[in-house]
C-alpha cells in the first residue's frame, strides 16, 4: 500500500535526497522564509497565515541567528532527517515546526492528513510558487497519504527525528510503529490551559484591555486550541473585580459562540456540579475544582477562587500546557511551577502566539544538534 | 400514572392541551431531579426549580447532545430494561438513553395508539425496507432496530425486504406482492433506504402497481436525499408512481433522544404534534421561543420518558412552525415543518482529525 501519495508542495524523491552541507541559518533558508512572511503579510491571506508571516519576519530570524552566533564551545548542526506528523486542525502548528526544521537545515518531510484546509491550500500554494522561484524547496516535501498505509513505517524508518504533533489518541497509534535505536522523537500531544488572575483595585483601568486579550485567546478561529485557557483561577480576587471583567470579556465577545454550543457547554459542566454564573456570550461556571477537561466545550469558561497559590497549583491537571497569567511575579510563577507540570505563561491575549518555545521545549535545538568542540 | 388513554389522539386543542401536557412534565422535572443526580445538578447549577413551571415553554430543556457526553438515567441499574444508541458512524459518539421495563412499554403503546389512527386498528401485512439482522441485539441497541420494532406491533407477517448488504431480496418481495397485492399493506423504513434500496430497484426492475393499496411510513431525515435533489414531493410522486397511485405515504420526525414521541405527516404535508408531545421552535441565536411561521431550533417535549431525563429535549434540527389547531386536515395541535440539521460547528481544538 504505497500508493496514493499526495505532494503539495516541495520535491517528490524524499526518500532518496542524500545528505547535503546546509547548516543552520543558511542565508539561502533564511531569504526563503523572509519570502515567505513578506509574501504572508503582503497578500490576502487569513488571519492564521499573517500571524505566520508576522512571526516568521527577517528581524525575528535574524535574533535567533544571533542567540546562536555567541557561543563558541559548539558548532551548531542540523539532525538530519525530519519527519513531522501533524493535525490538520491547527493549521499553524505544521509550518511553525516545519520553518524552524528548515532554518535549522534539516531535510524535512511533513505529513498533514488527506483533507486540506483552506489555508493549507493557500499556503502550499505560495510555497510552491516560492520554489519555483528559488528552487529552496529541494530537500522538503508536504505531503498526505491514507494513514492506514506503510508510509507512516517508511517515513519513520528513514527519519532521524520524529515529531508528531496531535491528540493522545492519534500520537499512541503512531507509536504503534516503532523508531530505529538511532531515531529521536519529540510529541506534542492533548494539552490542558488554564488562566491564573490576581487583580486588586489598583488594576481596574486595566481591565478592559485585559478582558479583550482573554476574549481573543478563547475564540481566536472561533475554537479553543490546547493553549487556550478553559478555566480561570482567582487568586485573591474581589468578586465585584472579577464580575467587572466578565461583562468586560462579554462585551468583547460578541455572538463569537452560537448559543446551542453555549448552553450543551454550560449544561454539561452543571450536570457535572458546576453552576453557571454568568449568562450572555460567554458563560462562566464555578465550580471548586476543574471540570470537564476531557471534552472541547465551546463558549464556556469554568472558574474557581483561592486565596492560595499553592493550592490553585494542586488543581492543575497533568496535561496542563499554558497559564495566561496577570497579577503573577516571578516567585508566584515558581511556586505554581514547582507544584505542578505547567510548561508556559503566557499573557493575557497572547496565549496562541507560537513560540519556539513550545510546551517547555526549545524547538530550535531538538531540531539541532550542539556538536562540542 | 397517566390517564393518556382517554386521549384523543390529534383531539387536543391548545388550552386542554397546555394543563394536560404541563401537568405531566412538571411532574417528570421532580421525579428525574430526584432520580437522577446529574439532571438535578443540571438544574441547580442554571438556578432553575423543578416542577413549577407554568406554561410549556418554562419546563426546563436538555441540550440533546448531552446525551452524547452523559449517561443521565433516572433507572437504577438492576431495572434497565434496554440502552438505545442513536444510529451513526464509529467514529461518531452515540447517544446512550436508558429504558426500563415500564417506559418501554408505555413507548410502544403511545406509538400504537398514534400511529393507528392513520393505519385503522386492523394490523397489516407489513413489509420492513430494512434486514432482518438489526432487531437481535438488546444491548447496544440502534435506533434503528428500536424504530422497526416500535413499528412491527402495527403488522403482521413481517417481512424484511432486503438482504443485509442492502440488496433486495427480490424471493422475499415477490412473495409479499403475491399474497398482498390487493390487500391494505404497511411499508415501513428509513426514507432513505426506502428510496434507495426499494423504490429504485423496484422501478428498474419493472414491478409497477403492485402494491396499490399500502400505506407507507418512512423516516430518518432528508440529508441524503436533498444531495440526490429529491424533495418531499418528487418522493411521494415517485413512490407513488412505482407501488400505485393511490398509496397513502407519511414521513414522520422523531429521534432516539424522545423515542416514542413522534410527529407524523398528514395529508397536508405537515408533522403534527399529537396529544402526548409538542413542540417549541426556539431563536438559533437567543433560545427564545418562535412565533408561528418562524424558523429555529427544534424543541421536543414528551411525557414518555421516565427512566432518563429526555421529557423535553433541544434538538439540534432546524424545523418551521406552521400552526396550531387549525391545519386544514382537522387534526388539533401544533404542525411543523423540519428544515435540516443546525450546520455542524467544527470541532478544532488540540485533538484532530488525521
Ligand atoms: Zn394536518
Amino acid at each position: 500500500m504505497s500508493s496514493n501519495i499526495q505532494l503539495w508542495a516541495g520535491s517528490p524523491d524524499y526518500l532518496q535526497w542524500s545528505r547535503t552541507q546546509i547548516m543552520p541559518f543558511s542565508e539561502k533558508r533564511v531569504q526563503f522564509l523572509v519570502r515567505l512572511s513578506e509574501a504572508l503579510l503582503s497578500g490576502h491571506y487569513s488571519a492564521t497565515l499573517i500571524a505566520l508571516g508576522f512571526w516568521l519576519r527577517e528581524s525575528q530570524l535574524r535574533q535567533w541567528q544571533q542567540e546562536y552566533a555567541k557561543d563558541d564551545k559548539v558548532i551548531l548542526a542540523p539532525v538530519g532527517r525530519v519527519f513531522i506528523v501533524s493535525p490538520s486542525n491547527v493549521e499553524g502548528l505544521f509550518a511553525y515546526s516545519w520553518a524552524l526544521s528548515y532554518l535549522m537545515g534539516n531535510q524535512t518531510v511533513v505529513r498533514v492528513s488527506e483533507q486540506l484546509t483552506d489555508d493549507q491550500q493557500a499556503l502550499f500554494t505560495l510555497l510552491e510558487s516560492l520554489d519555483v522561484q528559488t528552487a529552496g524547496l529541494s530537500e522538503q516535501a508536504f505531503i498526505s497519504y491514507d494513514k492506514r498505509s506503510d508510509w507512516t513505517l517508511k517515513l519513520s524508518h528513514w527519519c532521524q527525528l520524529r515529531m508528531l504533533w496531535g491528540s493522545d489518541q492519534s500520537i499512541e497509534s503512531i507509536r504503534q510503529i516503532p523508531l530505529l535505536a538511532q531515531t529521536q522523537e519529540w510529541v506534542f500531544p492533548d494539552r490542558y490551559s488554564v488562566s491564573i488572575l490576581h487583580l486588586t483595585e489598583a488594576d481596574n483601568a486595566k481591565i478592559p484591555k485585559l478582558a479583550e486579550g482573554f476574549a481573543r485567546d478563547v475564540s481566536t478561529y472561533q475554537q479553543q486550541a490546547c493553549a487556550s485557557p478553559k478555566w480561570v483561577f482567582w487568586y485573591q480576587t474581589d468578586d465585584a473585580l472579577q464580575q467587572r471583567f466578565w461583562q468586560a470579556v462579554d462585551a468583547c465577545l460578541g455572538d463569537v459562540f452560537p448559543a446551542n454550543e453555549r448552553l450543551v457547554a454550560s449544561q454539561y459542566l452543571c450536570a457535572l456540579g458546576g453552576t453557571e454564573v454568568f449568562h450572555d456570550n460567554i458563560k462562566v461556571i464555578d465550580s471548586a475544582t476543574v471540570l470537564g477537561g476531557e471534552q472541547h466545550l465551546r463558549g464556556v469558561v469554568g472558574q474557581s477562587q483561592f486565596s492560595d497559590l499553592a493550592m490553585i497549583a494542586t488543581q492543575l491537571p497533568d496535561h496542563i500546557q499554558s497559564v495566561a497569567a496577570f497579577g503573577l511575579d516571578q516567585t508566584a510563577k515558581v511556586t505554581v511551577v514547582t507544584r505542578s507540570n505547567v510548561r508556559q505563561f503566557a499573557q493575557m491575549g497572547r496565549v496562541l502566539n507560537f513560540d519556539k518555545v513550545w510546551d517547555g521545549i526549545d524547538l530550535t535545538t531538538i531540531l539541532s544538534k550542539k556538536v562540542r568542540l | 400514572m397517566s390517564d393518556w388513554k382517554s386521549l384523543e389522539v390529534f383531539g387536543l386543542a391548545k388550552e386542554d392541551k397546555q394543563a394536560w401536557l404541563l401537568d405531566e412534565l412538571n411532574r417528570l422535572t421532580l421525579h428525574h431531579q430526584a432520580s437522577c443526580q446529574p439532571y438535578a445538578n443540571l438544574l441547580a447549577g442554571q438556578g432553575q426549580q423543578a416542577g413549577v413551571a407554568e406554561s410549556l415553554d418554562a419546563v426546563p430543556l436538555v441540550a440533546a447532545r448531552l446525551f452524547k457526553m452523559l449517561r443521565l438515567s433516572s433507572t437504577q441499574p438492576e431495572d434497565v430494561f434496554k440502552t438505545l444508541t442513536s444510529s451513526g458512524t464509529t467514529s461518531q459518539v452515540k447517544s446512550q438513553i436508558v429504558l426500563d421495563r415500564d417506559t418501554a412499554a408505555l413507548q410502544s403503546k403511545v406509538l400504537v395508539s398514534l400511529l393507528s389512527s392513520f393505519t385503522g386498528k386492523a394490523r397489516r401485512p407489513m413489509l420492513i425496507i430494512d434486514h432482518d439482522g438489526l432487531t437481535s441485539n438488546r444491548e447496544g441497541f440502534s435506533a434503528r432496530g428500536a424504530g422497526v420494532q416500535g413499528l412491527s406491533f402495527f403488522g403482521r407477517d413481517h417481512t424484511y425486504a432486503l438482504n443485509a448488504d442492502m440488496t433486495p431480496n427480490w424471493q422475499a418481495i415477490d412473495d409479499f406482492i403475491a399474497k398482498y397485492s390487493s390487500e391494505p399493506v404497511l411499508i415501513f423504513g428509513f426514507t432513505f433506504m426506502v428510496w434507495q434500496h426499494f423504490i429504485q430497484p423496484l422501478k428498474a426492475s419493472g414491478r409497477i402497481d403492485q402494491l396499490s393499496q399500502a400505506l407507507m411510513f418512512h423516516s430518518g431525515g432528508w440529508k441524503k436525499l436533498q444531495d440526490r435533489a429529491v424533495s418531499n414531493d418528487t418522493f411521494k410522486t415517485t413512490v407513488r408512481q412505482v407501488l400505485g397511485k393511490d398509496v397513502a405515504i407519511h414521513n414522520f420526525y422523531g429521534m432516539v433522544e424522545q423515542i416514542g414521541s413522534v410527529f407524523v405527516e398528514c395529508e397536508q404535508g405537515h408533522l403534527h404534534a399529537p396529544s402526548y408531545a409538542d413542540v417549541i421552535i426556539r431563536d438559533q441565536e437567543t433560545l427564545e421561543v418562535k412565533k408561528i411561521g418562524k424558523s429555529g431550533l427544534i424543541q421536543v417535549l414528551s411525557f414518555i420518558p421516565k427512566s432518563y431525563p429526555g421529557h423535553s429535549i433541544l434538538t439540534e434540527d432546524l424545523g418551521r412552525l406552521l400552526g396550531e389547531d387549525d391545519c386544514p386536515c382537522g387534526r388539533k395541535g401544533r404542525y411543523f415543518e423540519v428544515l435540516g440539521r443546525l450546520p455542524k460547528t467544527e470541532v478544532r481544538g488540540c485533538s484532530d482529525v488525521f
